[in-house]
Order: C-alpha cells, then structure tokens, then sequence
C-alpha cells in the first residue's frame, strides 16, 4: 500500500503547490488524482518519483519509505519522456536496462501485443503518431513491472478516437500485471473510469473518494465531482 | 546535376578557373591543367610530407579540442557552480579573434607543431563548450523523469540521455569549426615552419612559382572538404539511427 502522510512541497519562488496532503492508495488498485491547473498535481507525481525531494511529511510504500532505489517506479510525464536517438524496442527497455534486472522475452511480447506495437519496434520514437508514443511510453512503463505505477495526464493529448482505443489498451495490459497506480487526469470521464478511488485536490483541500463498484452509483459519483469541481458550492 | 551534385559542383569551378587563365593569360592564374600535371607528377610528390604535417595538426588540434570542449560543455551544462565560475570567462574569450594567440603562443611552445595544434585547438574548443552547455540546458526536463524515477546514476543519465542527446549538434558544430580551423591552419604554417601545406604555398608564393602554389591551395581545398565530408558522413550515420 502506499501511504502519503502530512506531504507539503515549497519551491524556492515562495510558490507552494501543496500542504499537509493525505491519502493511501492499496497495493493492485488506481488512485486517480483529478483537480484545476497549478494545484500540484503533477508536482506530487514528480515528489512521489524522486524528481522532488521530500520536504516534510512522508511517503511510504508496504511500509517502508518510498525509495526509488528500493521501489521499481514507473513513471509516464505529459510528453511521454520517449528517446529518439533509441529504438521503440530499446526505448520499452531502458528502464530494466537502468534496474539490471534481466529481460523476460515473454513478457515483452505480451506487453507489445497488448499495446499492439509489433509493428513499430525498429522505429524511432520522432516517428511515431502521438497515441502510437503514447502507447510506447506505457510499454515501458508496464514492462518494468513497476512496483508503483505514476502517469501524468497519459491521455490528454489523444483525440477521441485514438484515447478510447488507448483507455481499452491501458485496461488490458493493466489487469494483467496491476501495479499500484497513480493516475493523474483532468477528465471526470477518466478519473471515474480507471479510479478505484478518486483524490479530489482543490485549492488547499483534498478529498479522497471511493469509486463505487456498481455502475449505477458511477452517475453520483460523477454529479458529486462536478459539484467539488465545475460548481463548487452548488448542491447537486 | 541531381544525381552527382559533387561532379557538377567541381566540373564548374575547374571550368570557371580554367576559363579565368585562358581568359587572363597570366602566370598569377596558371591553368587546373598544368596544376593537375604538377600535382601528379614526381615532383608533385614533394607536396606529400606537407599534406602529412598539415593532417597531423588538424587531427591533433580538432581532437584535443574535442576532448577538452566536450567533456567541460557537458558539465557545465549540468552542474550550476562550474556553469557560474567559468562560463563568464569562456562569454568574455570567444569572440578574441583567436588567430591573435598565435605570436604568444609562438613565444610561449616555440617554432614547433604545439603553438599551430594550440590554435585549432582553441578555434574548435570555445564552439564546442558553448553549443554542448547550451544544448544540454535546453534538454527538456521530462526526458530526466522517467530515468530519476528508476533510479538512475548520475553516470546512467550521462550514458543514456545527455551524451546521446548532444552527439548531433557535436558532430554539426565539429564540422563548422573544422572548416574554420583549416584556414587558421593555413596561417600559422605560414608562419615558423618549414613544413606543412601552409608553408608549401607561401614558399611557392615567394619562389613566383605559381603552378606550385596553386597545387597547395588545391590540396588544401581538398583538406578541407574531405575533412567537411568526412563528419558529414559520420553524423549522417548517426542521424540515420534515429
């Protein structure tokens, strides 16, 4: 499980994204973090994978501190963070390349299948579409066999055709391995979607909800985000 | 035309030259024909020994400059204390004509090869920092994420981001400097030596041999687009990985 306790980051401009942030995501299950520009939501994603350091409160992971030497952390920026001077292939394994850990040949390919990139593995990333980086950027991520899975917007960039292929790509290579996964969104659509639970981060406030299993309750949920985030102090 | 650009390009400046001497009829601009005859002829073989020292000093100079500049671009692109104590410096020496180095270098190393490779070593090494640092600034910060979020050395982000990543726009600026420093070359022969392609053409010069000192020009024209050719080639390669 991952247990966020108390988590506040200032930036040397006086800036301070967050305060006094809490919340826990089990192990095998999607924490979605949904909220405005410039609340901290990518700032949060880059402390819990090292980018930031900690500067107070704590982060640990099946109860030890969150490390990015001890922990496998896959991480997905907005652009992707592909390397074109590499292949798609060797782009997917940089990231067991950096961890020493050696290639599993079956995995790969049922990674590669799933996110459907046979095809384009002798490529350069400069050469892709942007779902066909994006998927690339996931397959990398995945193949780490993450312990703690960290995506910053990974479909925001898609039109809509591309990203719903992409959303059912994501839940097929997903349920095979489910890494403990932060997602971080702007859409409701996707934070309901993928979210077994749901962190809400407003302008100096956090509200952590439970994704309800059955569909029909998804609609609540919804109208619950809307009023927390389109119309805040509008009863729905 | 298209197909073989080269041939086209050089079949219209032996044709402009050619045209000038037959034009001019003067010994100043003698015809390509009779520098060919020179070039390739046994006493054309003379002009062998200066081509090597003329070599040797392009490769030591561009090399060590590439081996000094390089490696310091890259840290002072990545590490903010060496970027604020020296990069001052490197603004305030760069643009000093660096052909201006040469009298004190020829007092300080002698009348050998040091002061002419010191030279191009300092006409390729300033490029070669500033592009490096710059370039490596300019990285774009999430290509580090997902590496610092595995865990990455210091050494790793060298190896798999930061050397890839700035090869190109080495490769590009070696080329340009190299051609820069094949005329600074030309200088500092002409001066305290008695060998290099340099000499050969001043000497011709002075002995009104003119056959002769157009054979060094066409050498070291040569030189030079064989050395423009050869890192073009090398980054074609590179880029063509990509």
């Amino acid at each position: 499980m991952l247990d966020v306790q108390n988590l506040s980051i200032s930036f040397t401009d006086g800036a301070i994204p967050f305060s006094n942030l809490s919340f826990s995501v089990k192990e095998h299950e999607i924490l979605t973090v949904i909220g405005a520009s410039g609340l901290g939501k990518t700032t949060l994603l880059k402390t819990l994978g090292g980018i930031h350091s900690l500067q107070t409160g704590t982060i640990s992971f099946n109860n030890e501190t969150l490390s990015v030497n001890r922990h496998r952390i896959g991480y997905v920026p907005q652009g992707y963070g592909l390397y074109p001077w590499h292949s798609v292939k060797k782009n997917i394994e940089i990231g067991r390349k950096i961890r020493k850990i050696p290639s599993d040949p079956a995995l790969l390919k049922e990674i590669v299948d799933g996110f459907a990139l046979d095809r384009l593995m002798n490529r350069s990333p400069r050469r892709l579409s942007g779902g066909e980086q994006q998927r690339v950027a996931l397959a990398r991520a995945f193949y780490l066999l993450p312990d703690l899975f960290l995506l910053d917007e990974p479909f925001s960039a898609l039109d809509e055709i591309t990203k719903e292929t992409a959303h059912r790509l994501f839940d097929r290579v997903w349920s095979k391995t489910k890494p403990t996964t932060l997602l971080v969104t702007h859409s409701l659509e996707e934070a309901v979607r993928f979210g077994d639970q749901i962190l809400v981060m407003q302008d100096g406030s956090y509200t952590q909800l439970t994704n309800p299993k059955e569909p029909e309750k998804k609609e609540a949920l919804l109208a619950e985000l809307r009023n927390l985030l389109i119309n805040p102090g509008v009863s729905a | 035309m298209k197909r073989h650009p080269w041939l086209y390009a050089v079949l219209v400046v032996l044709g402009i030259w050619w045209l000038g001497s037959a034009l001019l009829q003067s010994p100043i601009l003698p015809s390509p024909l009779r520098v060919f005859a020179f070039v390739f002829s046994r006493k054309g073989l003379v002009m062998g020994s200066h081509l090597l020292a003329s070599v040797r000093r392009l490769v030591l100079g561009v090399v060590s400059g590439l081996l000094i500049g390089y490696p310091l671009g890259l840290i002072l692109g990545t590490y903010p204390r060496p970027h604020h104590v020296l990069s001052p410096i490197i603004a305030l020496l760069y643009p000093i004509p660096k052909t201006t180095f040469l009298p004190l270098f020829m007092l300080a190393f002698g009348l050998g090869d040091a002061p002419k490779i010191g030279l191009i070593l300092m006409i390729i090494v300033f490029p070669i920092i500033i592009m490096t640092r710059d370039q490596v600034m300019q990285l774009d910060p999430e290509l580090f994420t997902p590496l610092i979020a595995l865990g990455a050395s210091e050494t790793q982000l060298f190896r798999e981001l930061v050397i890839p990543a700035t090869i190109p726009q080495l490769l590009s600026t070696t080329r340009i400097s190299t051609a820069t420093a094949l005329s600074v070359l030309f200088l500092a022969e002409a001066f305290g030596t008695r060998s290099g392609i340099g000499f050969f053409i001043m000497d011709a010069m002075q002995r009104i041999n003119y056959v002769q000192m157009f054979a060094g020009i066409l050498l070291l024209g040569v030189l030079g687009i064989l050395s423009f050719q050869g890192i073009d080639w090398i980054e074609k390669k590179w880029n063509r990985k990509l």
